[in-house]
């Protein structure tokens, strides 16, 4: 009986077929490609079509670090080449937009297969540095030669007069156009990675990572494997090197110094390499943070700070990245939560949505997802502000805990002498609340373009209405709370 | 039918495999002999991980060591073709020779399923994704007595389990040879049972020879109607099991090893 029951155990579920496994990214990345352009300032579509090129690049340091453990830094440099080379040929001939950008990704392509062949036989620091030299010696390529625009001979280089700037596809004349259309070529893109991670050459990386005797002794290639690995991630490198090309019709070679390159690296493994939404965080880190902090007239490359801290905080906990730890997050959280949870939260964000619509403060959706961030950061980030303190060192840190827990106790004491229930955490969300409330109000200032203090009344508005309908609907959800719990009794850890 | 002939493994100034000649012809072969005698050694040279300075071994009639010539004129070219298969083989296409091993430590990938990671192996042995590689992986897994943890995460699976797992792996595709190198390391007493009763199974399951090397006595007793004992790369004594270790120089050898081991204990 007990055999049974064990049987039936919730955690001996199927794994999704690799369709099943990519559709959530289709679709989330198709939704944005709709709304995205339709919320955001003019000066944001231009910001996010980048993003876009720059995730698409992660993406493929993250396959080769995730899936093979293999660290390459000439991603980036391997963008420039397909960049490069869709320049070129569009410049040199009459041909549609798509047949440059696919012969920059083919091109590139086989230079990463190139790249990939001594890397076979290496592996850690040694191919980190292997690359990095390849990533430095495209740097001082470029510098020299520059990338073509419109002028004769290989190089394609104007020496007197105007540059020539490549058209965008006809399809896609306008910015908020050609971003959907970069919002394709990723769903394509990174769909065939995903599908490759979920299916055969996923289970053989998989073998290669555990050992490389192992999958040598299932009949694994191991050499065929990696290289594959390497050509694949050339190609999707070279692919987003062109259509950065398109985005502004030309390339500046100061855009593919080293330095970008290791960034890449280091907000891949910050994003987190496990998973597609790591790639999506880490494009946003490169392109958007400093581009918001500009927007705010504040210098782009404070930036560079952040990441420095973003990338040790990382590697001490554990290499999954932001979104690894959101992920082991929701893991805990039970379904019922999540189903209560996402019908509330998408019923405030949408009654806040047409609130500020209303009032003509901001579109629908800014005001929309504005509330949706800081509902998710109220849950998943409670901490921030004491990581933020960690930025001044673990003693102090410790210090801020000590004087925190120790006003607490005696606020906590006062409460209970007055006849209030006392509450220990009241300094510590009051904290949250105002580090939320400034961080997120500050954000959509630029993106949305909506004034500091509405944005502020907005996060705080969510918040609020969180806690108050928490309490006020609590008996009304409770039958579908306790009827989703029969069905899916444990963490969502047990069901895949 | 494996054919040994003069082996010798040389690395640096150690000599794990001296000069080794040995035929093994029964279903069921067991290799034991104390730590460092080279039994993982002789495992390699079969799987090609290590080339031997010098012999040759065969396995049911073709030899996997020897470099033929390429361009042999008197040869037709699909002959030719498949003499550069089957000799010096690259490690991982002996898989389609039939060869298949475990190892001494687990590889169980521990972030796929028990199902997945049975799959990566059969991803390779067969030409196409087909109805009956599902089946085949299916079957395999039945057979060693695992299909109740067929979706767990590799890192879910006990000791016992991922011991099994790896057998099941080695059982995929047409296997001529399956090499088992101490499955029944860390197992009770029960589980040594199952174990055994999974590889003697074997030979009628897929039709292989099975190479057993483990240091549990009692499981080779169990398991193989020949055993070999290794000491220091030589060949100590080879025969039916029973006689082999009754023999004074084996008792002397490796049980004796056991009687220190006893002692201590
Ligand atoms: N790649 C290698 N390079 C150098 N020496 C090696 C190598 N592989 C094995 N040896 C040595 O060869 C000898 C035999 O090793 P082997 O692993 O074959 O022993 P074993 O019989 O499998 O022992 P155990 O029972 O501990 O698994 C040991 O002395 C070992 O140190
Ligand atoms: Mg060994």
């Amino acid at each position: 009986m007990a055999e049974e029951k064990k049987k039936k155990s919730n955690i001996d579920i199927p794994p999704k077929s690799p369709w099943r496994r990519i559709m959530p990214m289709v679709i989330v990345f198709a939704l944005v490609a709709v709304v995205l352009p339709e919320w955001v300032s003019h000066y944001w579509v231009n910001s996010i079509s980048s993003v876009v090129c720059l995730t698409m690049t992660a993406a493929t340091v993250a396959l080769l670090y995730g899936q093979l453990g293999m660290v390459s830094l000439a991603q980036f440099a391997l963008a420039g080449v397909g960049g490069w080379v869709c320049l070129r040929f569009l410049h040199g001939f009459d041909i549609p937009f798509e047949i440059g950008v696919l012969l920059g990704g083919l091109i590139a392509g086989v230079f990463g297969l190139l790249l990939g062949l001594p890397a076979l036989r290496m592996r850690g620091l040694y191919l980190a540095l292997l690359t990095l030299l390849v990533a430095a010696a495209f740097q001082v390529i470029v510098n020299v030669i520059s990338f073509p625009d419109g002028g004769p001979g290989f190089t394609g280089k104007v020496e007197t007069g105007a540059r020539v700037l490549i058209g965008r596809p006809w399809l896609a004349q306008s910015d908020a156009a050609y971003f959907r259309y970069l919002m394709v070529w990723l769903i394509l893109v990174m769909g065939f990675l995903e599908w490759q991670r979920a299916s055969k050459s996923g289970r053989a990386w998989a073998l290669i990572r555990k050992s490389e005797a192992a999958a040598t002794a299932a009949g694994v290639s191991v050499v065929g494997y990696k290289a594959r690995a390497f050509f694949m991630g050339g190609v999707a490198a070279g692919l987003a090197g062109g259509l950065l090309a398109g985005l502004n019709g030309q390339l500046e070679y100061s855009g593919f110094h080293v330095s970008q390159s290791i960034l890449l690296f280091a907000l891949v493994v910050v994003g987190g390499a496990y998973n597609w939404l790591g790639a999506v965080a880490a494009g946003l880190l490169i392109r958007a943070l400093p581009a918001l902090l500009n927007g705010h007239g504040v210098d782009g490359n404070l930036a560079n700070v952040f990441f420095g801290f973003a990338t040790l905080v990382s590697l001490i906990q554990g290499r999954k990245g932001i979104v690894g730890q959101l992920a082991d997050f929701f893991k805990f959280v039970r379904m019922s939560r999540i189903v209560e949870g996402t019908i509330i939260w998408f019923a405030i964000a949408g009654l806040f949505g047409l609130v500020y619509m209303y009032l003509d403060k901001t579109s629908f959706g800014g005001a929309f997802f504005t509330a949706l961030v800081a509902l998710l950061f109220r849950v998943a980030i409670p901490g921030v502000a004491w990581l933020l303190l960690g930025f001044f060192g673990k003693p102090i840190q410790d210090r801020a805990e000590d004087v925190e827990a120790y006003l607490s106790l005696r606020l906590a004491q006062l409460m209970a002498k007055i006849g209030l229930i006392p509450d220990h955490r009241l300094i510590k969300r009051g904290l949250n609340w105002w580090f939320n409330g400034f961080f997120i109000a500050w954000v959509v200032w630029g993106v949305f373009e909506v004034e500091f203090a509405y944005g502020l009344a907005l996060v705080w508005g969510a918040m609020s209405l969180k806690i108050i309908s928490e309490k006020l609907l609590y008996p009304a959800v409770l039958p579908l709370r306790n009827a989703i719990d029969k069905k899916f009794p444990k963490p969502l850890a047990a069901y895949r | 039918m494996i054919e040994i002939k003069n082996i010798t493994v040389q690395f640096g100034g150690v000599k794990p495999l001296d000069n080794l000649t040995v035929t093994l012809d029964q279903p069921i072969v067991g290799l034991i002999g104390p730590n460092g005698a080279g039994k993982t050694t002789l495992l390699n040279v079969f799987s090609g991980f290590v080339t031997p300075t010098s012999g040759e071994v065969a396995i049911n009639g073709k030899s996997i060591t020897q470099r033929e010539r390429r361009f042999d004129l008197n040869l037709t070219p699909m002959t030719q073709f498949r003499a550069s298969l089957f000799t010096r083989m690259k490690p991982h296409k002996r898989v389609s020779l039939g060869l298949r091993r475990t190892f001494q430590t687990d590889q169980i990938a521990d972030d796929l399923t028990l199902l997945e990671n049975v799959q990566a192996v059969a991803d390779h042995g067969f030409a196409k994704k087909s109805p009956a590689m599902q089946e085949d992986v299916k079957r395999a897994i039945d057979y060693v007595g695992l299909t109740r943890r067929l979706h767990r995460k590799g890192s879910d699976l006990s000791t016992e389990e991922r011991h099994l797992a790896e057998i099941a792996k080695a059982l995929i595709g047409k296997p001529s040879l399956v090499m088992l190198d101490e499955p029944g390391a860390g197992m009770s007493e029960a589980e040594s049972e199952h174990l055994a009763q999974v590889i003697r199974g074997i030979p009628d399951y897929c039709g292989a020879q099975v190479f057993l090397i483990d240091h549990d006595v009692d499981l080779i007793v169990a398991c193989c109607s020949q055993t070999m004992v290794l000491d220091f790369g030589k060949l100590l004594a080879v025969g039916p099991t029973r006689k082999v270790l009754e023999l004074p120089e084996v008792r002397k050898a490796y049980l004796g090893d056991f009687g220190e081991l006893e002692r201590a204990a």
